[in-house]
């Protein structure tokens, strides 16, 4: 082992091998990102501890798949890089590792990277800590983070982060690491396979999109991306673009998802944890390219008092910045979302122009039971909000503010726990049996919550799907909101889109009698 | 915790009254009206571009 204070030198030093000179690190963009992640405006990394010798389980099916094969006597050993947030000698080091884990030594511990034998694309796994993190308004919220356990030198060190790695470009294009560094999380439930990167991009078909041969790689179209998610034991929703972008002779020159609607699905999908990976049109030397990353995280506003306005309003329009791993750049990079749909990218940021990024489209993965999507939910709650409007009228002292997001019924039975219902209505809500995963559609008023309306997430979209409508205003408002809708069945009842329109109407006057 | 009254989240001096719509009235059939259409807007976005699937992602 060897310990070196932290610099960019050392850093760059660290990352190099024998087919990888210090000069060519100092030039990739991972470095760029890592120097500032790891820098004095970052994670403030004071020492690097080198372990020189470090079998790599995800280098070695790499390694079996390509390099095994090749002339040149490649390594199948790597080398491990560490960082702590304290300076230390060799002799401080020994000692902690003399008393083990309970020294506080190892609190200082920021992460690791591997660092792989060969030529450029040299960061394998990844795990570093993130930048301060909360779950409330205004705190950058990893929801798509976990718990790994770093073993070294017989020490176990528990780090919450999640697994980053730039591609191959041999076994991996930008997409298959984004499915990797997904399936990383996705993995904690044991339907779900996490798999090394030569064996995704086998999992997405047996050829190139152009045809030709699956090694190197040379990129994988949408198709074949779900395709290998459903290989791993998820399965996939695609979420297409909403958004134009329109030349001055009247011509579409762009097609893409705009901003608020990936915010919504963002946030809708954000509680079950899984990342959700985007692909994006990125500003290049020659133009633009189609790469892909993983959103784990996000930082929303707290809501504020909203006049009444005509369109609807969503609590996810708040969300002002998201956090994703780009194979190209880094773990956790912050992605600013300006004007209808431009994403400021380290792509954006690194462009003479700082042309904007935009998104194409959005591959959510999902555990199979999932069969109820996003929009089937927003197109009720648009019902829901124009009901409630016609109610209230211009008398609430704000706008209606919505929260659609899909729950495990357990963490939405805490939300209840914690709620201010009234002790037997929680009892009987928390002792009811839920199916496992619930969409729970909120309405804040000012800052209020006032009701919840769930949806089975796992039944069959043509029937009723509503679960509960619950309520924290006092019986007075129940009474008259079921007085309205009784008196206006004729009127609103066209405002549930659906096959069962009339349950609907039913399921909304009997669950608030 | 109690629960929230009625007054809190209603402007100073409102009175909550469930009243009756008037169908044939303009108004309320346009909101409706509207409200339809932004649904179907959005059920439309769940229909996917089968063209849009075979877009290369190779950077």
């Amino acid at each position: 082992m060897k310990t070196l204070p932290y610099s960019e030198a050392n850093l760059a030093s660290c990352l190099s091998n024998r087919y990888t000179s210090q000069t060519q690190i100092e030039s990739k963009n991972q470095f760029l990102y890592l120097k500032e992640y790891l820098g004095s405006s970052g994670l403030n990394a004071q020492t690097i501890l080198v372990e020189e010798e470090y079998v790599s389980k995800d280098f070695l099916h790499d390694y079996a798949s390509y390099y095994a094969y090749c002339f040149e006597p490649y390594p199948k050993i790597c080398k491990r890089i560490h960082f702590f947030d304290s300076l230390f000698q060799e002799t401080e080091l020994k000692t902690a590792i003399l008393t083990g884990e309970e020294s506080p030594f190892w609190r200082h511990y920021l992460g690791c990277i591997v660092v792989k034998p060969i030529p450029i694309t040299v960061i394998g796994f990844t795990i570093l800590k993130t930048y301060a993190k909360g779950i409330h308004f205004d705190e950058r919220n990893f929801w798509g983070t976990r718990e790994y356990t770093v073993h070294l030198f017989g020490i176990k060190i528990k780090l919450i982060s999640l697994a980053f790695q730039e591609q191959d470009s041999v076994l991996a294009a930008c997409a298959t690491t984004a499915i990797w560094t997904m399936l990383n999380k996705a993995a904690l439930d044991f339907h779900t396979v996490l798999k090394s990167p030569s064996q995704i991009t086998k999992d997405a078909d047996s050829k190139s999109p152009d045809g030709s041969r699956l090694f190197p790689n040379k990129g994988l179209n949408i198709l074949q991306i779900c395709q290998a998610i459903q290989n791993s034991g998820l399965e996939s929703e695609i979420r297409q673009p909403d958004y134009q972008i329109i030349n001055q002779h009247g011509q579409v020159i762009g097609a893409f998802v705009s901003n608020l609607s990936l915010k919504k699905i963002i946030n809708a999908y954000s509680p079950i944890g899984i990342p959700i990976i985007l692909i994006i049109r990125v500003p290049t030397d020659t133009i633009h390219g189609w790469h892909a990353i993983t959103v784990s995280g996000f930082k929303q506003k707290a809501p504020q008092l909203i006049p009444s306005k005509p369109e609807i309003s969503w609590l996810a329009d708040n969300i002002e910045k998201i956090y994703a791993h780009d194979d190209q750049w880094g773990p956790f990079a912050r992605i600013t979302l300006n004007n209808v749909a431009e994403l400021e990218t380290p792509w954006t940021i690194f462009h003479p122009q700082r042309n904007p990024t935009y998104v194409a489209n959005i591959v959510v993965p999902l555990y199979p039971k999932i069969r109820i999507s996003y929009e089937n939910i927003e197109s009720i709650v648009l019902g829901l909000d124009r009901i409630l409007t016609f109610f209230l009228g211009n008398q609430a002292i704000a706008d209606f503010v919505w929260d659609v997001k899909i729950h495990y019924s357990q963490t939405f039975k805490k939300h209840i726990q914690g709620s201010n219902l009234e002790d037997e209505e929680k009892i009987s809500l928390i002792s009811s049996n839920m199916p496992k995963y619930l969409w729970v559609a909120t309405c804040h008023v000012g800052g209020f919550m006032i009701l919840d309306f769930t949806f089975d997430a796992t039944d069959v979209n043509n029937g009723m799907i509503g679960e509960h409508v619950i309520c924290y205003v006092n019986q007075d408002f129940k009474v008259k909101f079921v007085d309205f809708l009784r008196k206006n069945r004729d009127a609103l009842e066209a405002l549930f889109n659906h096959r069962a329109t009339t349950s609907y109407y039913d399921f909304l006057i009997d669950k608030l009698s | 915790m109690k629960k929230l009254q009625i007054t809190d989240i209603l402007t100073e001096g409102a009175v909550l009254v469930a009243k009756e719509l008037n169908a044939g009235d303009k108004e309320v059939q346009r909101l409706i009206e509207e409200t339809k259409q932004k649904q179907a807007e959005v059920l439309k976005l769940g229909q996917i571009d089968q063209e849009r699937l075979r877009l290369v992602v190779q950077l």
